[in-house]
């Protein structure tokens, strides 16, 4: 893969890039950074992309791996597997509705990220799936999990949503 | 995606906001970046091909300098115009000299292997040679060459305590402050142990002009502690001008003849004001130099323009709420300042494809809220009449919304 068509297939996907990162970090300063090492570890590595046709969930894997080692380093706390967290996933309601921007900070980043990509970007839970690397029952239960503390925060039935 | 989760997704998009321009600004510029290092990469691959770039053939070419001066330098002297431009000018040559000095500090070798100077800019080629060290830092394992150079050769150099060391370079023992514009560019080599130094300086953004035998200084051997050079600490290191003295310790010194080339560069001052929609402009100095054409732009924002920018964008640049920096006559006509073609009286580009077939610095070299620069090639001759114009469409230029350059 050249330089150009590097470019190219970045620039095409930038916008759900930053997205994906600003859901997981919360401010530019961040997204900046981590915008800037995927693009360095990417090129540096470019000849391990064999299709083109992979490059974005390629390109998802680094960075989410790049955002996650940013939220590490700022916490200094160990990010458990999602799946050890489940017991902690469901968060009590607030008593008034909180609004929406309020009410995703307060998800994980993983389920803000998959929210991004579902309700936002339109990805399949198979695509999704393919972009961070994990199984399709952990993108449905990270959904699952992000719609019921949604509803518990916003006080609104989600129930239709599938 | 049913109904309610789209309505749901359309509320959730405003929670996130789009790529902020800075942000994908940067990211424009890395890619640029990957891009015009892969070109410098295939144009040094071409010659590698071509000389057979390996270590005994390079050894020859270099033994064969040391024996035949200058009439040997021409086998290697593309290579600083090639890595800092993009291509070779055409009278390159007239201006280089090779093999200029060397000396060992601290078990690295320093070799000055070209330096050149067209009444503007001084260019240098210079590498660090560490003589323990077996590494080859130019060539990967698959025998192509490596363009940049990664942390490792560095921090090896730091350990041998050579290096720059500090911002300035002394001519005939006058200290001048490293000026704006100059460019670095680092590689490894086929040699093992050696790192190479490509410099560009603009000695004319510190008004400093050479002509004739010039003894060079830079500070590029053994690092000195920077705290000798205080002023408060040290005064007796300055002298009356307030400029650093000439340092006895870490510097290397060489002798560059310049000759006259001074007396080659043509300079003319067009000053023919253009009234522009959103600014007043005019080219004041326009230099010829035998290697490339520097024009500079003088330019100055209408204030009732300035502030319906203020008034349509705000106040200027914020990130996270806080006000960087305030709008300025640079943000109303940046669009225009930065795509001005040099184009004849007809409004014929005077160098189509001026990036692909001359050079990737060629256009713009920067601007500010009142000022411009623009570096093209050289040419024997030049049309007439020139001006900067902005492109409206592919080879269609708007001389209407130009500034006359000759």
């Amino acid at each position: 893969m050249d330089a150009e068509t590097f470019k190219a297939e970045y620039l095409h996907h930038e916008r759900l890039f930053y997205r994906v990162s600003y859901s997981m970090l919360g401010n530019n300063d961040d997204c900046a950074d981590a915008i800037q090492d995927t693009l360095l570890r990417a090129w540096e590595r470019r000849s391990t992309l064999r299709n083109i046709k992979a490059f974005r969930p390629w390109i998802m894997r680094i960075l989410t791996n790049i955002c996650t080692d940013i939220l590490r380093k700022r916490s200094k706390l160990v990010l458990v597997p999602f799946e050890e967290s489940e017991q902690q996933a469901v968060m009590p309601a607030p008593s008034s509705p909180l609004p929406l921007k309020e009410a995703m900070d307060q998800l994980s980043p993983q389920l803000r990220v998959a929210t991004l990509l579902y309700y936002i970007e339109g990805y399949s839970v198979k695509e999704i799936a393919q972009m961070l690397d994990v199984p399709q029952g952990t993108v449905k239960s990270r959904l699952l999990y992000a719609r019921q503390n949604l509803q518990k925060l916003l006080h609104e039935e989600m129930e239709d949503m599938q | 995606m049913n109904t309610q989760n789209k309505k749901f997704g359309d509320r959730l998009t405003d929670t996130i906001p789009d790529v902020p321009e800075q942000i994908h600004d940067t990211t424009v510029q890395m890619l640029d970046d990957f891009i015009l290092r892969e070109k410098i990469q295939a144009a040094q691959n071409t010659k590698t091909a071509r000389r057979g770039f390996k270590r005994p053939t390079l050894a020859f070419v270099l033994i064969a300098m040391l024996l035949l001066g200058s009439v040997a330098f021409a086998a290697i002297h593309f290579n600083i115009f090639d890595t800092m431009i993009g291509t070779t000018p055409k009278n390159a040559a007239q201006i280089m000299k090779a093999n200029l000095h060397q000396e060992t500090v601290n078990n690295v070798e320093i070799t000055i292997k070209e330096a050149g100077y067209d009444g503007r800019t001084m260019y240098l080629l210079y590498s660090y040679r560490m003589l323990d060290v077996d590494t080859v830092f130019g060539i990967d394992e698959n025998g192509n060459a490596v363009a940049g150079i990664s942390e490792e050769p560095m921090r090896l150099l730091s350990e041998h305590h050579v290096g720059w060391w500090v911002d300035h370079i002394w001519f005939d023992g006058k200290c001048m402050d490293a000026p704006n514009n100059s460019s670095i560019y680092t590689t490894g080599s086929d040699v093992p142990g050696e790192i190479v130094q490509y410099e560009s300086w603009r000695l004319d953004n510190e008004e400093t002009f050479l002509s004739g035998n010039v003894e060079i200084s830079l500070p590029i051997g053994e690092k000195q502690p920077l705290e000798n050079y205080q002023k408060q600490l040290h005064p007796e290191m300055y002298g009356d001008d307030g400029r650093v003295l000439l340092p006895t310790d870490g510097m290397v010194t060489f002798t560059l003849d310049v000759a006259d080339v001074l007396g080659k560069v043509v300079e003319t001052t067009p000053n023919i004001t253009a009234d522009l929609p959103d600014l007043t402009a005019k080219v004041s100095n326009v230099a010829y130099t035998p290697v490339m054409m520097y024009v500079t732009l003088e330019a100055a924002v209408k204030q009732e323009k300035l502030d319906a920018f203020i008034a349509q964008n705000g106040e200027g640049h914020y990130l996270d709420g806080k006000l960087l920096w305030p709008y300025s006559g640079a943000d109303v006509f940046a669009n225009w300042i930065t795509q001005l073609y040099l184009v004849d009286g007809d409004g014929n580009e005077v160098f189509p494809n001026m990036a692909e077939n001359n050079g990737y610095i060629y256009g713009n070299n920067g601007y500010s809220d009142s000022w411009a620069e623009y570096l093209f090639p050289y040419a024997d001759t030049y049309p007439s009449e020139m001006w900067l114009a902005p492109k409206t469409a592919a080879n269609t230029f708007d001389l209407a919304q130009a500034v006359q350059v000759r």
